[in-house]
């Protein structure tokens, strides 16, 4: 498939900020690549925000805290707060 | 008339020279997309999308997705009036490679999102627009700042960017399951939102606090968090809700200054002071400068309905406006930041045109 790119002569930004996005048919080769795809299985990995188990199914977003690893499931509350906290995380 | 019968008419008024004009109008918007990357991003999106609901392809759909989130929310942030600065800033989406034998590094403060399969776009964008003004928004100042106040700025640039977008199957979505949801949720997040609608409502959310926000950041960037910090915040909010909600004839404070805000306003919008005493502006103006403020503001807000009624008091009444400009640049050192058009809802909740001028005094060191 050929892009579809075209050359942006004069309206283009350089700095622009990344969001990093995993797509749906993903998850769990993302989980793999993180290794912790056997914890994920095991049910030991739960939402930071309302602390329910994390699944391929209900995973919404991820970020690092130290040496750990904060998820988040896909309820609106939850990312809302998560996004914030992620924020703190990363002005702290 | 819709665009196929424009052409009809076109075709039927002026024969080949029709197709001609037509034809140029074709190439002049080819022309625009080619040079506009965002644009671009949405029409490549559009492209996408037909191809993955023929092909089913993951990654068309991974196509369609990125692109038209990039382009939708890039071009929305571009019409949002913020002076100078484009708030929050532009995006771009990257994919997390995670096939077999790759390991995915995630960094302190990164936050990774899943996005939705292409069915449930709105969802995806509103999740980018999120986390898009959560991060480029407020930067310096969030540690600031009390949850609800935090959360209630974030609501209303959320908005103001969906709307932007111009879409009203997201824009729907996220005002039924995120905005009023925490607005109702929270009796403070009430507060503060009843009182940045109301500024917004006057065109002040965007271009005047926000800008005075970043600016803020500024001032106190390396400094440790302490209480007069947010009140300073909090007072800037309550003096602009002051203006917002002021009525007609009514005194409201038009200077604001704290440690380490001092900004003041003068509004422009009594006929009788505009057409009879234009000189007391200029006084006023030259009150705050005495005061050293950072920022001065010129809010105009348009008398359109003299119009209907003299046409000629209409007229003077904008020339005089515009000559104030010129007359402030003319008697006081001053830099003109930025000058914004707008329509906004006067408190009886009439339509009004409406401009304001954001000036930077030039004070030199003795």
């Amino acid at each position: 498939m050929t892009e579809l790119n075209f050359i942006s002569l004069v309206k283009m930004e350089v700095k622009k900020t990344v969001i990093k996005t995993i797509y749906h048919r993903e998850v769990a080769d993302f989980f793999e690549s993180t290794g912790l795809i056997k914890k994920l299985v095991e049910k030991k990995i739960r939402c930071s925000v309302c602390g329910d188990v994390i699944t391929l199914e209900n995973f919404r977003a991820v970020t690092r805290k130290k040496d750990d690893l904060l998820f988040c499931c896909n309820k609106d509350s939850c990312i809302r707060d998560f996004t914030a906290l992620a924020i703190h995380v990363s002005t702290e | 008339m819709s665009f196929p019968e424009l052409i009809i008419e076109l075709i039927s008024k002026y024969g080949v020279w029709g197709i001609v004009i037509f034809l140029i109008f074709v190439i002049f918007y080819l022309v625009k997309v080619i040079l506009d990357e965002d644009l671009s991003a949405v029409w490549r999106a559009r492209v996408y999308k037909q191809l993955y609901k023929i092909s089913g392809k993951s990654s068309l759909e991974k196509k369609y997705i990125e692109n038209d989130i990039c382009g939708r929310i890039n071009l929305a942030r571009r019409k949002m009036p913020f002076g100078k600065e484009h708030l929050p800033k532009a995006i771009r989406i990257e994919w997390i490679k995670s096939g077999k034998g790759e390991v995915t590094p995630i960094r302190e403060g990164e936050i990774i999102i899943r996005l939705d399969p292409a069915e449930a776009q709105e969802k995806n964008v509103v999740l980018i627009t999120n986390a898009l003004v959560k991060q480029t928004s407020l930067v310096g100042i969030r540690y600031i700042l009390e949850k609800p106040f935090e959360t209630s700025v974030d609501l209303n640039l959320v908005k103001k960017l969906l709307e932007e977008i111009g879409n009203k199957k997201i824009l729907d979505w996220y005002l039924k399951n995120e905005y009023i949801p925490t607005v109702e949720g929270s009796s403070e997040v009430k507060k503060w939102n009843e009182k940045l609608v109301e500024i917004d409502e006057k065109g002040l959310f965007t271009r005047l606090l926000l800008v005075e926000l970043d600016e803020y950041s500024k001032r106190v960037a390396g400094k440790l968090r302490c209480e007069e910090m947010f009140e300073e915040i909090a007072g800037l909010v309550d003096f602009l809700y002051k203006i917002s909600t002021k009525a007609y004839g009514q005194e409201v404070p038009l200077d604001y200054i704290t440690r380490n805000i001092k900004t003041g306003a003068i509004l422009v919008g009594e006929t009788s002071k505009v057409l009879l005493q234009a000189e007391r502006y200029l006084i006023a103006f030259q009150h705050k400068v005495k005061q050293q403020f950072n920022s001065i503001y010129i809010m105009v807000w348009d008398k359109e309905f003299l119009g209907n009624i003299d046409k000629e008091v209409y007229e003077r009444f904008t020339r005089l406006t515009e000559n104030l400009d010129q007359n402030i640049l003319k008697s006081f050192k001053v830099y003109k930041d930025f000058e914004l058009k707008y329509i906004c809802t006067d408190y009886k909740g009439n339509r009004r045109k409406a401009k304001i001028i954001r000036y930077i005094p030039e004070y030199s060191s003795e």
